[in-house]
């Protein structure tokens, strides 16, 4: 009993010569990064910026600090370090902080416009290759600099990162890992979604707010286009992201309905044509209604499939626009090549492999969508049979 | 210097055992209270009390205090010699005549005198008789049957044990009235005489573990034994461990219980708290009362207990760990929350925790070795001085106390005391640990405190059993408390003949409607 007590009480002695195990650090040792943004520099450097809050002026409850907010700076220290690659552009910024830069509560990544022509292969690399940063840190590409959407206030969070962090959520919910699979998968280019600084009353560049309202559609790891309103739905309906949110379209003049997306799902159908794929997308789409200006009587099945029809006319077209102007550019980021991958392996090594991007412009894609409101709101005022 | 201790122990014991009491009771009485008022010299609390009652002189040995002297008269002793010719008198004519006793016996031998009038009996000496006559008038004040302070319940019986050995084996006989339930006495202690009872049911109780408690008993030589306490010490299984090996109960319910289970119990006069024995792990946290409420209510009761075991044995070591080593794993607005109000505080996390667990521990501790008056002073200060003040001062932050006081509130579901020490000191080298290593520290802290409970037996039984070494059948007392009517058989380990507790299918439904009943 007394040998082993005596080993026990040596025990402890050699942990204190194992010094290389003491990687205690305290909390308010860490700079915790909270976004980081990633812009071009001049010639071969990176413009690499972070957000980090300040404990002591985000007010913890209990902590006597608070406030911050109103008065000019805010509760966040922006700072930027430029650097030939990413970790260098890093230790720039270490050398100016007195608290060790954290990075593994990261949630979004945000890489500037001229960088994303340039490839965002390198920035969505170093995430991965650093074992602090998490894969399902958010990524979003910013329109001009990335570090004025660090520097933007939204009101309603206490920093920006949480900001783009729930709508990027909301919207598409891309993340690091995402892209990189995108980026890995033979016949498969990636989509982020694009950020932009605006007010909270008008468009405004230099407001504070954070808005994210299109995508960036890329080529291989090179930002090709930004979409346009109508492409962006087109997205999110070939993404299944419409679910949960609001769809309007008009069924005559200036009279609109709404719906509330309940259920979106697409399903790929491949067959062939004269030994070429032809695929075919059968997107489902359910709602509820919301409102109804023009004040129809959808419980008439002739009406409800006048409706109907006008809805997946407008689905039908938003989706082709987006469709046509990818593939015409050698885009595709709805990833048929990576169906035909999958499902055809063999011809797709042997023929298509090769000069898919070429191929594209001239892929046979049929949409069809089914469209379906199964209820709605409150009947209101009915007039109309 | 352990070698001559113990010689002179021995020396001492046979000193004893060569002295004049070992002679036999002279025909003379005068001798005789000789030779006794020789050896209770200057104790001014044994009376001898001379009766003359006729021709034959008499004597009423007793301590003062020990017994009920209105009794002693009614049992009419006076009467009794009077009437009877002094060489004709014996314990079995008292037996005869007097009903009021309980226990009549007589000894030649001086030392038994001795040792009888010590444990609270009435000694009668008569001239011209060799033999004295014991007889049990034990009376006097003691506390009488109470509610147990340190075992409350809502619902259940509300007496508890008290000082007197044999009151408390009543309570027990009263509990289980069979003549199964078997009694040994014994006494231990040189100098105190201590009366312990063994108490255990014959059938169900494995003669090996009787066998085993009365041979580690017999093992104790010992000047004094004041509480149940010492005999525990002397008798558990690895005496350096941190956990209980006994159980101890203030409640001649949970003796009754663990008896019908096969386990022992041994009652030690001069203290409440009854040992049983074996003890399990998992034993220590149940109380009495998931038995006499509903079962639905104390099964999720139980599960919140072993929950907030782990609580109570890690939540500081992980706090510390996890705010030290593995930042990435707090939620994010948490870590900031943390980190705004740890923003001025000087000292590391880990001296932080510490402070704040050994004041907690001072305070418990004040608590209970205070008067009840000042008592509610020394909660204000804690609450006041501890909660609120420390974190306004800048000394501890908020989130800190908020896991001090969760983990005091753990360990305070604990049903047993003893139980919830241990588990209590438990923390502060797992705090070590995940202040060294992190949460690896704490993992490992766990899997050696474990370990240790694995290897752990009580009296030949796995004291972790029935979760290790597993058996599902009794597993249904352990996590879950399943309805009385669905615990049909006595815990393996312990019984292995007559497993079988209650009747089957004793499950209750509504009776079933008759054909005319039913339209």
């Amino acid at each position: 009993m007394m040998r082993k007590i005596r080993f026990l009480l040596i025990l402890p002695c050699f942990s204190v010569l194992l010094t290389g195990c003491w990687d205690r650090t305290e909390i308010n040792d860490n700079a915790y990064v909270v976004a980081s943004g990633v812009d071009k520099g001049e010639k071969n450097k990176v413009r690499f910026s972070v957000q980090i809050p300040l404990p002591s002026s985000l007010g913890g409850a209990g902590s006597s600090g608070g406030g911050g907010g109103t008065s000019g700076e805010g509760p966040t220290l922006i700072t930027q370090g430029t650097g030939r690659n990413i970790r260098e552009g890093m230790e720039d910024i270490q050398i100016r902080l007195s608290r060790k830069l954290y990075f593994a509560h990261r949630r979004v990544i945000i890489i500037g416009e001229d960088l994303a022509k340039d490839g965002i292969l390198e920035v969505v690399r170093a995430v991965f290759m650093q074992p602090q940063s998490r894969l399902s840190t958010y990524l979003a590409i910013s329109k001009g600099d990335a570090v004025k959407l660090l520097e933007s206030q939204p009101r309603m969070e206490q920093f920006s990162a949480e900001a783009i962090r729930e709508m990027a959520k909301a919207s598409s919910n891309r993340t690091v890992m995402d892209v990189l699979q995108d980026l890995q998968r033979p016949g498969k280019d990636p989509i982020v979604p694009v950020i932009d600084t605006t007010g909270t009353l008008k468009e405004d560049d230099k407001g504070k707010e954070v808005v994210m309202r299109q995508f960036a559609v890329l080529k291989q790891d090179k930002l090709s286009f930004f979409t346009n309103e109508k492409e962006t739905q087109g997205i999110l309906w070939l993404l299944g992201k419409m679910k949960k949110k609001s769809f309007t379209f008009s069924t005559m003049e200036n009279k609109e309905i709404t719906l509330q997306i309940i259920d979106n799902h697409v399903k790929t159908d491949l067959s062939m044509e004269a030994g070429k794929p032809v695929f075919e997308l059968k997107i489902r789409a359910t709602g509820t209604m919301l409102e109804n200006e023009p004040n129809l009587r959808i419980e008439d099945p002739k009406t409800y499939y006048m409706i109907i029809r006008k809805m997946e006319k407008e689905i039908e077209t938003n989706v082709n626009q987006i469709l046509r102007h990818s593939l015409s550019e050698g885009i595709d980021f709805y990833g048929f090549g990576w169906h035909l991958y999958k499902n055809r392996y063999q011809r797709w090594e042997k023929e298509w492999k090769k000069d898919w991007e070429r191929l594209l412009p001239q892929l046979k894609v049929k949409v069809n969508v089914d469209g379906d409101i199964q209820r709605r709101m409150n009947s209101g005022k009915v007039e109309k049979g | 210097m352990k070698k001559f201790k113990r010689t002179s122990f021995a020396q001492k014991q046979k000193a004893v055992e060569s002295d004049e009491t070992n002679k036999e009771i002279q025909k003379d009485i005068a001798d005789n209270i000789e030779i006794l008022e020789d050896l209770f010299k200057d104790c001014s609390d044994i009376v001898f009390r001379p009766i003359l009652a006729g021709r034959v002189k008499a004597y009423l040995l007793f301590v003062d205090g020990f017994i009920d002297s209105s009794s002693i008269e009614m049992h009419g002793i006076r009467q009794l010699i009077e009437d009877l010719e002094s060489e004709r008198i014996t314990a079995d004519i008292i037996k005869e005549r007097v009903v009021s006793i309980s226990s009549v016996d007589e000894t030649p031998k001086l030392d038994e005198v001795v040792s009888n009038v010590l444990k609270g009996n009435t000694v009668l000496l008569v001239d011209g008789v060799t033999k004295a006559i014991i007889f049990d008038a034990k009376g006097g004040n003691r506390r009488g049957v109470s509610e147990p302070t340190t075992e409350s319940v809502i619902r259940g019986p509300r007496e508890g044990f008290t000082e007197a050995l044999r009151p408390n084996t009543a309570l027990v006989r009263h509990k289980i009235r069979s003549n199964r339930l078997k009694i040994l006495s014994k006494d231990i202690g040189e100098e105190t005489k201590t009366g312990i009872a063994i108490l255990y049911v014959e059938g169900l109780a494995q003669p090996e573990l009787l066998e085993e408690v009365l041979s580690r008993l017999d093992r104790i030589k010992i000047d004094g034994i004041l509480e149940s306490g010492y005999i525990e010490e002397f008798i558990e299984d690895s005496p350096w461990s941190t956990f209980p090996q006994v159980q101890n109960t203030e409640r001649p319910d949970t003796v009754a219980a663990n008896l019908l289970e096969g386990r022992v119990a041994i009652i030690v006069d001069g203290t409440p708290f009854v040992l049983i024995i074996p003890a399990t792990f998992w034993q220590f946290f149940q109380s009495n009362e998931d038995y006499y409420s509903r079962f639905h209510i104390y099964t999720f009761l139980r599960l919140l207990r072993v929950f907030f075991l782990f609580i109570a044995m890690t939540l500081p070591g992980i706090y510390v760990a996890v705010t030290t080593f593995h930042q990435e794993m707090i939620p994010t607005s948490l870590l900031f929350s943390i980190a705004a109000s740890r923003e001025a505080i000087p000292f590391p996390m880990f001296f932080e925790a510490l402070i704040m667990e050994i004041s907690f521990e001072a305070l418990r501790e004040a608590g209970v070795r205070l008067p009840q008056v000042v008592g509610q002073a020394v909660g204000i200060l804690g609450a006041l001085v501890i909660g609120s003040a420390a974190v306004e001062a800048g000394i501890v932050s908020a989130p800190t106390v908020i896991i001090v006081s969760i983990t005091g509130i753990a360990s305070f579901t604990i049903p047993r005391y003893n139980m919830s020490m241990s588990i209590r000191m438990l923390r502060f080298p797992l705090m070590i640990l995940g202040g060294m290593f992190g949460l690896f520290g704490v993992v490992l802290g766990t899997l050696l405190v474990l370990t240790h409970l694995c290897k752990l037996r009580s009296f030949g039984i796995p004291y972790f059993w029935p979760v290790a070494p597993i058996s599902f059948k009794s597993l249904k007392d352990v996590l879950v408390r399943v309805p009385w009517w669905a615990m049909d058989r006595r815990p393996s380990q312990l019984v292995k003949e007559d497993r079988t507790r209650q009747a089957d299918n004793l499950m209750p439904s509504p009776p079933k409607v008759g054909e005319e009943g039913s339209s």
